[in-house]
């Protein structure tokens, strides 16, 4: 069997030759795949607990949970997935999310900014990560896995540092702060307001990368580096840019994490990166670049997601199911070369 | 100082790397029109001198001329720019992207309304449109919508010549274009650069197919250890003769055991 990804480049393939293979085509979509295995793993709940599954209270409740665990994936997930089709990575978004949570909540309490203010300062501090980790890649030549590595333990060493080995809250009587942190119950769902921002975040960055010329040269530069350069494009300019995007989203995914929960870890985020990783592969992009989608990313992060909850749920302990989500990352990247093949 | 009728010309042209030489004193000269071969053995400094060409390497010392103008190169742009695109032996095309997506590359048409120009955004259908008609003009059916690494090879070189004439070029360099077709491909090909030079193009061709080369060529440059060893008209010349130079030797007694072009035919895809 192969999975025909050609529909996730940039320019949507093929022209139509009626109904018949458009719903073929469709269903031979990574997407499709992706969330098909996702309702395996959510009916696996309710397989697994009934008692659960099946009482609206608690489903409801489960819901929230997931959508709560996928938004900072999501959203961090858009960045790494620019950076992934532009054939790098980065291994520092998880250290940045926390440093972005916490010096939010410093800038707030020992400089007593405004929210805003705070915020355009955290995002700045993502962008200038961004920046500095994309300069090395492109002009000093160090390849990324070295650079965000060595970034990754920068921003970790900072995070600890800001909570002196513990955590750190955010002042009460915030304005503005709802905006990030709030929630809106539907039906007995909770919806914090990080999965309205979310789905914002994924619309725009995703039809940024299917509609513009900069999209384009996104899937050109990761596909092969050396036309994309032959043909005019800049191709250290456009990772440079995914660099920055990355920086910037695992910011906002930081601030809303610490608006909504009120206080952050300074380990907050570690391991992020190898999930989120996860999830764009699993979503479909080429591991080496050149393929791949905001969509598929969406989906991908909510198998991430789901697993945990699922695992959580059966009792599983909290060692084992690190072991075990490790397990099936790698499992799902397998499975993905094998379909390439 | 040019001679009158070529289109370009390069006068003493000569690339050290370190204290290798790669191409020494070269006066290399093509006509308004014509398909000028460009034939040597491996090292003998035809790309080098493509590169100088091209604008990727610049030249240790000579000059370049592009219609008598001295021209000096710093990039692929700046010899584009003078008119001159180049179809790489490798192609440099993306291969998980479609056709119309390659033959635009770097160069995607932006939709004319507000929000298209001020956001960038992608004119897919004129995209899809305008990659059909340069595909049409090389003559060789492929679908705009298809991904490129799914073509054959003969297409995928199509593919690179379409996007070549994208910016309406009036020299167009094609590296060894057949070396990996079959030979229903390599006929294609040699076909497009007929049609090409009708629509009058000036093309130097790099090949190791002196046999191909004699059949299309007007007239052929022999490269040998960096220096060119001669420059013959195709309808006078032999095989034998263009080995000898490339052997950069006049004694054609040595010539037989010396097996230069094994893939006449070109080999299979």
């Amino acid at each position: 069997m192969s999975v025909e990804t050609e529909g996730d480049g940039p320019e949507e393939t093929a022209v139509s030759r009626g109904a018949d293979s458009r719903l073929r085509r469709l269903l031979q979509r990574r997407q499709i795949g992706v969330f098909i295995g996702f309702l395996l793993l959510f009916g696996l709940i309710g397989v697994t607990r009934p008692d659960l599954f099946f009482s609206w209270d608690d489903f409801s409740g489960i819901l929230s949970q997931l959508l709560r665990q996928a938004a900072p994936y999501v959203i961090i997930g858009i960045g790494m997935a620019y950076l992934m089709i532009g054939g790098e990575f980065d291994l520092s978004v998880g250290s940045m999310y926390g440093v972005a949570g916490l010096t939010f909540a410093m800038l707030l309490t020992d400089f007593r900014l405004t929210v805003p203010a705070a915020l355009v300062v955290v995002l700045l501090i993502g962008a200038i990560v961004g920046l500095t980790n994309g300069v090395i890649v492109t002009k000093v030549g160090i390849p990324s896995l070295i650079t965000t590595i060595g970034m990754m333990s920068v921003l970790r060493g900072f995070a600890y540092w800001l909570t002196t080995g513990g955590s750190r809250q955010l002042p009460d009587d915030l304005g503005l702060i709802d905006l990030f942190g709030g929630s809106i119950t539907v039906a007995g769902v909770e919806i914090a307001y990080m999965v309205f921002w979310m789905l914002a975040l994924t619309v725009v960055f995703g039809l940024v990368l299917q509609k513009t010329r900069f999209g384009h040269h996104v899937y050109a530069t990761g596909d092969d580096e050396s036309a994309a350069d032959r043909s005019g494009i800049n191709t250290d300019r456009v990772k440079i840019t995914n660099f920055v995007i990355t920086g910037v989203v695992t910011a906002i995914a930081g601030v809303l994490s610490i608006a909504y929960f009120g206080s952050m870890f300074g380990s907050a985020g570690r391991g992020f990166e190898l999930l989120i990783i996860a999830a764009v592969v699993i979503g479909g992009t080429n591991l080496f670049g050149g393929e791949g989608s905001i969509s598929g990313m969406f989906l991908g992060s909510l198998v991430i997601a789901v697993i945990p909850v699922l695992l959580v749920l059966n009792g599983v302990s909290v060692a084992f199911q690190e072991t075990l989500t490790g397990a099936v990352i790698i499992g799902a990247v397998m499975v993905d070369i094998y379909l390439r093949d | 100082m040019s001679e009158d009728d070529s289109i370009l010309r390069t006068v003493g042209l000569t690339k050290h790397f370190g204290n290798i030489v790669a191409v020494e004193d070269v006066d290399f000269s093509l006509r308004e029109g014509e398909v000028m071969a460009l034939v040597g053995d491996n090292g003998a400094g035809k790309s080098t001198l493509i590169k100088a060409l091209c604008g990727v390497h610049q030249p240790t010392s000579g000059e370049i001329y592009v219609r008598g103008e001295a021209v000096s190169f710093e990039d692929y742009s700046d010899a584009r720019q003078k008119g001159i695109e180049t179809v790489y032996q490798d192609l440099a095309l993306a291969e998980q992207q479609t056709v119309a997506a390659n033959v635009f590359l770097g160069h995607e048409p932006i939709r004319s309304d507000f929000f298209g120009r001020y956001l960038g955004i992608v004119d897919k259908a004129a995209m899809r449109e305008r990659a059909r008609e340069s595909l049409d003009r090389v003559q060789i059916p492929v679908d705009p919508g298809a991904t490129v690494r799914d073509l054959s090879g003969g297409q995928q070189q199509a593919v690179a010549v379409a996007r070549a004439l994208q910016s309406d070029p009036d020299i167009l360099i094609l590296d060894e274009p057949t070396s990996a077709l079959s030979i229903e491909g390599a006929r294609n090909v040699l076909r497009v650069i007929d049609d090409l030079r009708e629509q009058g193009l000036s093309i130097i061709l790099i090949s190791h197919n002196i046999r191909q080369v004699l059949t299309i060529a007007d007239r052929i440059s022999v490269l040998a250890q960096g220096r060119l060893t001669g420059v013959r008209d195709a309808d006078s010349s032999s095989r034998d003769e263009i080995i000898s130079l490339m052997m950069g030797a006049d004694d054609e007694e040595d010539v037989e055991e010396f097996d230069l072009s094994p893939s006449e035919e070109g080999t299979p895809a």
